[in-house]
């Protein structure tokens, strides 16, 4: 399991190798000039001196694969830059964003599992009856209705019409601005939770060992908690890694929608001014995330699976 | 003797788009304490079906029983509670199933596995529920059983993987075992050890035991009475050695004839012609009419009652005291 590990964690490194030069080549291709934008902005009349001597002490005259060797031994050493705009570290400016978005994702995560593997487990069970169908037409719904207007929606409801939770804004600690952006975060992924919960458990439920389980006497608990449930695990584990990473590209939408300062509100606010460093340093830290989560993924699923397990 | 269970014209079948296909139409027998049944018949017969409805197991294959009684001690099963039947289940009857690469949960270690059952109907502590399941895998011949504890299914060999099946089978002492064709999945070589340590355990206990299969040789070592069933229906139920000295009915004849050309080494292996029928087939008369070599036109207008015979035997068909006259049918 360890030699698993370890295998995975240097398949891994390559991968993200691969990623910050894309995201890198990405970021120098976008057109537009970051001086000349920062220029604009200050006075709106150019000094080509300033502007040479700016893009000379950004290292922006170096040739391409310097400028990308120089950006990812820096980001090696956590380094990511200064802010164009702002003229912060850009790590310091993550680190304090990210737990924010952490917080939401991890409660959107925690509802869309909650909701999304109940309602599966259910529509197995009452397969062909209106429960099943309605979760069907359900999770459809969420996985259709686009993540802005269901938090619109939500929002519309709870904050103007009924007035129980905050519309926007974000306190530290304060549970309540976090409850609508993460129940708007959930529904939007446990409904294709809920799909692949129901196909899974229907799978299994079709098996000779749950018979067995039957005619042994055992409680229901135990027939559908621990025997179906076991055995439906993996690939409910796998769609959820592949939810966590959809959860933190929908945190981009929520947070701007509720106004959360959060991973996904930076990279908006980045992309909009030009600032590239931000820019990269949240892409590379949504996918890193992403990377880590799927390598997750796939080492629970061999700890779920004995005869994956010991095939090493 | 007393009854312990008794199947009084039972039918099953299932439902699809509103219409009922029956697959069991109408059995009745009955099993006395200690006593070991053979069920035989060839695949699609119904011999699987009846097990299942005896353990309650129907709903999850589909199926239902639309009338009849099964009684156990005198209680009839169809209408008893969830709890009730749960409580019987594994507890007072068990099932050893067919295909112990399947039937047994993979992600579940064996221990695991015995051990729920145990601790399903007895009120004991995890560490005497593991005690009590190492007797189980000693007393059906797995060795270092304390190790075995912690196996997975996958890790072990179809052969040890029935045995334990039948350990977790016999662990809560049930007064009848259900062996649904327990060798059929199994090498050659393993399957006369297995019949062995169940007949054992059975006997040793004066425990009851319903042996399902379609192997005659299996049948005429194991039971003492034996059930041939046919496309959902009693063809014939005699005590073991008359059944095998005097079939009464043509299709248990064919059997018989079947597995004797084989020993005999005959060029020719005289083999039933023909094919059982569909669920949902409509047979008018006898449903072995169309196979049958001793057919006469009453088989194929009117079906055949059961009858009893002077020595207790029971059969169903038009011609059985006459099949004797005609020689060599099957060949």
């Amino acid at each position: 399991m360890i030699q698993y590990t370890l295998k995975r964690l240097l398949e891994t490194i390559p991968i993200w190798v691969a990623i910050t030069l894309i995201v890198f080549l990405l970021m120098n291709f976008i057109p537009g000039d970051p001086v000349m934008q920062l220029m604009d902005a200050r006075s709106g009349a150019i000094d080509e001196q300033v502007v040479e001597q700016i893009r000379e002490e950004w290292g922006l005259n170096d040739p391409l694969y310097m400028q990308y060797l120089n950006f990812l031994t820096n980001l090696v050493q956590g380094d990511l830059g200064t802010s164009f705009q702002s003229r912060m570290e850009v790590t310091s400016v993550l680190l304090e964003r990210i737990p924010v978005t952490i917080q939401v994702t991890l409660l959107g995560l925690f509802f869309a599992i909650v909701i999304g593997v109940t309602a599966g487990i259910i529509s197995a069970m009452k397969r062909g009856n209106w429960l099943d169908t309605f979760v069907s037409t359900f999770s459809i719904a969420g996985v259709s209705l686009p993540a802005f207007f269901l938090g619109l929606l939500l929002m519309y409801i709870f904050s103007v019409k009924l007035n129980w939770l905050p519309a926007s804004g974000y306190k530290l600690g304060e549970v309540k601005f976090l409850i609508l952006p993460a129940i708007t975060l959930g529904l939007s992924v446990s409904g294709i939770i809920a799909r692949i919960t129901r196909s899974s458990m229907i799978d299994v439920l079709k098996m000779d060992y749950m018979v067995t389980s039957y005619a042994k006497g055992l409680s229901k608990y135990r027939i559908l908690g621990i025997h179906a449930m076991k055995n439906a695990l993996s690939p409910i584990l796998t769609i959820i890694g592949v939810q966590l990473g959809l959860l933190l590209s929908g945190a981009v939408i929520t947070e701007t929608i509720f106004g959360l300062p959060g991973i996904g509100r930076l990279l908006i606010d980045g992309i909009l001014q030009r600032d590239i460093p931000v820019v990269q340093g949240c892409v590379i830290f949504i996918s890193t995330v992403f990377l880590v989560v799927n390598l997750l993924t796939d080492i629970c699923c061999r700890l779920v699976d004995p005869r994956i397990r010991s095939e090493h | 003797m007393s009854k312990l269970l008794e199947i009084c014209d039972l039918k099953v079948g299932f439902t699809k788009n509103d219409e009922f296909t029956p697959v069991i139409k109408g059995i009745n027998f009955s099993l006395n304490k200690g006593e070991n049944l053979g069920i035989v018949g060839e695949s699609g017969c119904g011999k699987s079906m009846t097990s299942l409805a005896i353990m309650g197991l129907l709903k999850h294959k589909g199926l239902t029983v639309s009338e009849g009684q099964i009684k156990w001690n005198g209680r009839n099963l169809i209408d008893q509670s969830e709890k009730e039947q749960k409580s019987m289940l594994g507890n007072e009857v068990a099932m050893i199933f067919q295909e112990p690469m399947t039937a047994l949960n993979p992600m579940l270690t064996v221990g695991t596995q015995i051990v729920e059952q145990i601790r399903a109907h007895r009120k004991v502590s995890k560490k005497e529920a593991e005690a009590h399941a190492i007797q189980m895998l000693k007393k059906v011949g797995i060795p270092s059983p304390e190790s075995r504890m912690n196996v997975y299914p996958h890790e072990m060999s179809g052969g040890m993987r029935q045995r334990v099946m039948i350990a977790m089978a016999i662990s809560c002492e049930p007064e009848l075992l259900i062996a649904d064709e327990p060798t059929t999945a199994l090498d050659v070589t393993i399957q006369a050890q297995i019949l062995d340590l169940l007949s054992n355990l059975v006997s040793e206990t004066n425990r009851s035991m319903i042996l399902i299969t379609h192997d005659l040789g299996v049948v005429a070592n194991y039971c003492q009475r034996v059930m041939v069933m046919y496309s959902g229906k009693v063809m014939e139920e005699s005590p073991t050695n008359e059944l095998f000295d005097k079939p009464l009915h043509p299709y248990t004849k064919g059997l018989i004839e079947s597995v004797k050309s084989i020993e005999e080494n005959s060029e020719r292996i005289a083999s039933i012609p023909g094919m059982v029928p569909l669920p949902g087939e409509v047979i008018a008369g006898c449903v072995f009419c169309e196979r049958c070599p001793y057919a006469t036109d009453i088989c194929s207008q009117q079906e055949p009652p059961i009858e009893t015979t002077d020595d207790g035997r029971r059969v169903s068909c038009w011609n059985y005291k006459n099949l004797s006259e005609v020689v060599g049918a099957y060949e």
